[in-house]
């Protein structure tokens, strides 16, 4: 019992960080410098990090919760906590940019950092969640806090719109998932993610409800993760919400988002019949999705004058590109090939777009933080002659979304489309190649941004001066050297990544449904106790 | 299979520990540069920025020598892996064999002269460090693109190229035209990227993991007899992202945009190194292009329609760096023609001679214009042989050198291209008789309008103004590299004399990289062949009277051309011919054939309209117009938080989720 808490200790420190940030709210007089209970915090999550990688060597090693613990509502894999990893870089990094952006933006209160606190244990929860009901309760964590983040200049009409707007379709995409949970309960009679892939595999499912379930459950999380047609609300949002809240929430609510949608979908949905079944697959669903996100996002952010709204629809290209990770087979996972692990490309390109959009951003920040929340083209114009040093952050962060060699969202790009091309046989040539024509286009609007940056002059009506931080451009730097070194050596990271891609596999039940090759019916073994597979 | 390729590699390369330091050195020298440059002297960064290049140059000459030792096999250097994932296994690795070997010291030679030539061109320039530490990471990229021992390294350096080339266009001048002249460059190259970029996913799909090109020469081979089509397909992808990075129709518009640059920048990027590239991976990859007969004649239709079209726009140019960079489009044309017959030796020899007098006559136009403030015109020139002597003999015999006369550079290697599209056949086809026929009209148009250049600039009489005339003046250490470039662009030919003297240097070293066999075809022809899995891919006729009589024509084609430029060109201000501007020809060369025209209103003005409509109809439309009353989006404007309520926005919204939604079950149920 107490080795369980040992091992949910990165959701602990969040969590007591949090809580400390609330108390300094209640207690700090109410106008003082609340900056550094950000460094608290920043540490807190660096606390957190480093108990996910202590974490990660252990549970190679074999640890896994004791079954009274949580009762099956957690799983401890790799997956799980590579992308507690990514969400807690983004979430350190992100918070940094905070420090002095907030003072400038007169909303300096200490409950920021506990909303990002338990937005971030939200998020971390979500991708380690095992059973629904723990899934459902997680992402509404995150969502609230997130809500509360994007309406925190509480003066600004823009921001609290933006925050409403996000919370009235937040809400109606939370109806949805609980609805597509009603379904999947009703169609296989629990919660728990394993026994659902179990009894959906074993055609124990009422096939009809189940399919209605898994569907809304996409839609649900097509709204979360801003795939299109569910993206509406993301420009609006990107661009109403504070910069430092926007650079975490569209690192931390995306990484988030795809790691339940990849559990859930691997896990309970992972049934030949349900994922390429001639009648019904989610594979198609996904193909669909993935193209229409990444062609709208790229189309409408060629129009975009302003830096946070071409993010937005970046962030919706991008979407579109991740869910191709979800349709990739690896070849062999650990000696087996299974249709319920991922390959190394999801957890890798979650790493290098939140690293990029960490950067970008936090210059967004800098540049926007006097004046009105702005961040059109007069903003940073002419940003190299003010600040050379953001500038070329900017530059690394645009070039690696484009994926320009030499940066991670480069190999991100090469390892995804590669695995794809590789596991499919060949199927999906056509979707790499649109996905790469993607790219291409999206190369317009990403170096417009580095020509702005460079080549145009300072707007002379309207000069805004940048915002002066030391964390914030600690944070921005760290994101642009990392986003080299990733690129430059990504082998350890990608290795890691293709790992906890692997580990999926292990987590819902290998026995159960197991080579794509061989897609007869498999033998399901309803006497197997839950303890006795592979839930660490 | 791949076990057996690795040992095969494992003895093939031999470990070189200078290799790294080749494309290293460039990189330090703009770190260096660019981190501390603002605040060193102007010495300092003379020192690292020039420094780095020369002693590049110099390890370049050291390690060449090792290759030209080693008996067979090449020289290689891995410094790490780069990334291993499922079967895929990148090394970042270099490799020097005797193709790379020449690539190498014509762009660590020229690239070092124009290094120097740039320390007088961009003395008074207050950017004389960023600059420097520009075209340092430049040549950091080229060199990478060059000794990369497997596709993706080269293409690290591919995309590293066009972004140093988009950085030194775009940065160098601070107004917006100029710098969408460098983004429209980027995303042309872009455009053949993208080509480069899928063929290469289809090779991976096919060579099992592996992108050396060592390796792949097996996977060309099974292609070969397994998948023909698929193999095209790569080739033709190969071909578009060359016509990208090369210039070549239909990418070839970026490259005259691309003049606003420095010129020394246009001599070092757009006309020795950067823009031969294309040439250098259809040359590298050349046993993939060998097993394809329909690639290969797409190749040759591309190179020979570029060298004319591009030779009939440089016609009518009046612009000196313009005339020269239709120039360089046409010159490439002529060696991707050349790897389009299978002359590989000659595109390679025809890259090199350019190389000199291309960067010869850059330099010229660079102190040219350097002299004359910054005036480009050239019917505001004339005369200059008296104020420029170094430049106006460097000028001529570069000049000479492209006219294709006999003895200068330039003569042997173009010569070499017409030989060879004349006699050679591939897979038993008939020898590509249009393509030497095309080659040969824009050899001749070459020689008019080059000479015609020439002319205009240092002889007759002076057009400018005459403050401007009195302040001309050339430098030393401008002129130091012209004189050595004007000596290769010289007696660089000397490399590869004709086949009959049997004395082709640069033929017998290459051999090893494209492997010819040779033979004897029934009536004691010397007959050469490149084999294909076991057949005669292509066939060479070296037949000595067909060689003499090619050269007596070519010459011919030249002579005339310069004569005709003599006559008309060589006269007084007063009496030089007027342009026909209204004639429907003359029109259609100085518009360039109207192809950028074209490009606007078939892919940019729609691409950009639809981004439009899309922003107008969901971003502008749903937002602020059909469905809201009040608008929500300009910020002065938003009322209290009721109203966002009535507006029907946020409906809008959530009724597409549900449209989606109800159109995911309907689909899937």
């Amino acid at each position: 019992m107490v080795d369980d808490l040992l091992l949910i200790s990165p959701l602990l420190i969040v969590t007591v960080m949090g809580l400390v940030s609330l108390l300094v709210g209640v207690f700090a007089p109410a106008g003082s410098f609340k900056g550094w209970l950000a460094f608290l915090t920043s540490f807190g999550f660096l606390a957190a990090l480093g108990a996910c990688y202590m974490l990660w060597h252990e549970t190679s090693a074999g640890a896994a919760f004791s079954s009274q613990s949580f009762h099956y509502s957690l799983t401890l894999d790799h997956f799980g906590l590579a992308l507690c990893g990514v969400i807690l870089l983004g979430a350190l990094l992100a918070t940094l940019t905070a420090v002095h952006y907030l003072p400038a933006q007169k909303s300096d209160h200490a409950e920021y950092y506990a909303l990002i606190a338990f937005s971030a244990l939200g998020m971390m929860i979500m991708v380690m969640a095992a059973d629904l009901l723990t899934l459902f309760v997680a992402l509404e964590v995150m969502s609230i806090s997130i809500y509360i983040l994007a309406g925190f200049k509480r003066d600004s009409s823009f921001s609290t719109e933006s925050a409403m707007k996000y919370f009235i379709l937040g809400s109606f995409a939370s109806a949805i998932l609980l609805l597509g949970i009603s379904f999947t309960y009703g169609a296989t009679g629990t919660i728990s993610m394993r026994e659902i892939g179990l009894a959906v595999a074993g055609g124990d499912a009422h096939s009809e409800l189940a399919l209605f379930g898994m569907v809304m459950l996409i839609v649900a999380f097509g709204f979360k993760i801003a795939a299109a047609p569910f993206h509406m609300w993301t420009p609006d949002v990107y661009e109403g919400a504070p910069a430092s809240v926007t650079g975490f929430m569209a690192v931390g609510v995306k990484a988030a988002g795809f790691g339940a949608l990849a559990r859930l979908l691997l896990t309970c949905f992972g049934a030949p019949e349900y994922r390429d079944g001639s009648a019904v697959s989610w594979e198609t669903l996904i193909v669909i999705l993935a193209v229409i996100s990444m062609c709208a996002g790229n189309l409408m952010a060629l129009a975009q004058k302003n830096l946070k709204r071409m993010l937005a629809y970046s962030a919706i290209a991008h979407t579109g590109y991740l869910l191709m990770a979800l349709l990739v087979v690896p070849a062999s996972s650990d000696g087996e090939q299974a249709l319920n692990a991922l390959g190394g490309g999801l957890v890798f390109y979650l790493l290098a777009y939140t690293l990029a959009n960490v950067a970008a951003f936090g210059v967004a920040a800098a540049v926007g933080a006097r004046g009105v929340e702005d961040a059109g083209e007069e903003a940073y114009a002419g940003l190299a002659g003010r600040d050379p040093m953001l500038a070329f952050a900017l530059t690394i962060a645009m070039l690696s979304l484009l994926g320009i060699p030499l940066t991670a969202g480069f190999m991100g790009k090469l390892t995804l489309f590669g695995e794809l091309l590789s596991s499919g046989g060949g199927e999906y040539l056509w979707l790499v190649v649109v996905a790469v024509v993607n790219s291409v286009v999206s190369a317009y609007y990403y170096l417009r941004v580095v020509m702005v940056a460079y080549m145009q002059d300072e707007s002379a009506e309207k000069p805004i001066a940048l915002l002066k931080s030391a964390p914030l451009r600690v944070a921005v730097g760290v994101a642009a050297i990392l986003t080299l070194v990733f690129g430059i050596m990504p082998n350890k990271a990608i290795n890691a990544s293709t790992r906890a891609g692997y580990s999926l596999v292990h987590t819902s039940n290998p026995a159960t449904y197991g080579a794509r090759v061989s897609a007869a019916k498999p033998a399901i073994t309803s006497t197997v106790e839950p303890k006795d597979v592979a839930h660490r | 299979m791949q076990t057996g390729n690795a040992v095969e590699s494992a003895d093939f390369f031999t470990h070189a520990e200078l290799l790294p330091w080749i494309v290293l050195l460039p990189l330090l020298g703009a770190a260096i540069n660019g981190l501390f440059g603002k605040r060193m002297s102007k010495g300092a960064v003379t020192f690292f920025g020039v420094g780095s290049v020369v002693a590049a140059f110099v390890l370049s000459c050291i390690e060449v020598s090792r290759l030209a030792e080693l008996e067979s096999g090449a020289l290689a250097s891995t410094l790490w892996t780069w990334f291993s994932s499922f079967e895929l296994h990148i090394d970042i690795a270099f490799s020097l064999d005797q193709l790379s070997a020449v690539l190498l010291l014509v762009v660590t030679g020229v690239g070092s002269l124009i290094h120097i030539f740039s320390i007088g061109y961009m003395r008074s320039d207050e950017g004389y460090w960023k600059y420097f530490s520009y075209l340092n990471l430049f040549m950091f990229s080229m060199l990478l693109l060059i000794l990369g021992k497997n596709l993706l390294v080269l293409f690290v350096g591919w995309e590293g190229v066009g972004l140093c080339s988009y950085l030194l266009i775009g940065f160098w001048f601070k107004d917006m035209p100029k710098a969408e002249a460098g983004q429209k460059a980027f995303v042309t190259n872009r455009v053949g990227d993208l080509a480069f970029l899928i063929g290469a996913f289809i090779l991976l799909f096919y060579s099992q993991g592996t992108l050396d090109f060592h390796e792949l020469k097996q996977t060309a081979a099974s292609m070969h007899t397994d998948q023909p089509v698929e193999l095209t397909i790569v080739c033709l992808l190969f071909l578009v992202g060359a016509c990208g990075k090369s210039a070549q129709i239909p990418l070839y518009v970026w490259l005259p945009d691309a003049m606003a640059g420095p010129t020394p920048v246009s001599a070092l990027i757009h006309a020795a190194t950067m823009v031969t590239a294309g040439v250098y991976l259809m040359v590298r990859t050349n046993f993939m292009f060998s097993a394809s007969e329909t690639a290969m004649t797409v190749v040759a239709i591309v190179g020979a329609a570029t060298a004319l079209m591009a030779a009939t726009i440089a016609l009518v140019q009046n612009d000196i760096k313009k005339v020269l960079a239709y120039s360089t489009v046409s010159q490439i044309g002529f060696m991707v023609a050349a790897v389009g017959v299978g002359g590989y030796v000659a595109a390679v020899f025809h890259l090199m001679t350019h190389a000199f007098f291309k960067a010869c006559l850059f330099l010229g136009a660079g102190s040219v214009i350097h002299a004359l403030h910054h005036e480009q015109d050239i019917r505001k020139m004339g005369a200059l042989k008296k104020k420029l002597k170094v430049t106006r003999w460097s000028f001529l015999i570069s000049c000479l050198a492209i006219a294709g006369i006999p003895l200068f550079s330039g003569f042997f290697s173009k010569d070499e291209i017409l030989f060879t599209a004349f006699t050679t056949s591939h897979w038993g086809a008939d020898p590509k008789m249009y393509v030497f026929g095309m080659l040969l009209l824009a050899a001749f148009c070459t020689a008019f309008y080059m000479f015609r250049l020439y002319f205009l600039t240092f002889e007759g009489e002076y057009r400018g103004d005459k403050h401007t005339w009195d302040h001309a003046h050339e430098e030393t250490v401008m002129n130091i590299p012209l004189m050595v470039l004007g000596f290769l662009a010289a007696a660089g030919g000397l490399l590869g004399l004709p086949h009959f003297t049997h004395a082709h240097f640069l033929h017998g070293w290459l051999q090893p990289v494209l492997g010819f066999v040779k033979g004897k075809a029934p009536d004691g022809t010397p007959l050469e062949f490149i084999q294909v899995g076991g057949e005669n891919a292509f066939t060479y006729v070296h037949d000595t009277n067909t060689e003499l009589m090619l050269m007596g024509l070519s010459v011919l084609v030249a002579a005339i051309g310069i004569l005709l430029a003599w006559r008309l060109y060589k006269r007084p201000a007063s009496e030089l011919p007027k342009a026909p501007v209204d004639a429907w020809w003359h029109r259609l060369l100085s518009n360039k054939y109207y192809v950028d025209e074209f490009y606007d209103a078939t892919i940019v003005r729609p691409l950009r309209g639809t981004a439009n409509l899309l922003h107008k109809v969901v971003d502008v439309g749903l937002i602020d117009g059909l469905l809201v009353k009040g608008p929500a989006k300009t910020l002065g404007k938003i009322g209290d938080g009721l109203r966002m309520f009535q507006n029907g926005d946020v409906q809008a919204y959530a009724t597409v989720v549900v449209v989606g939604m109800a159109a995911a079950l309907f689909f899937i149920v």
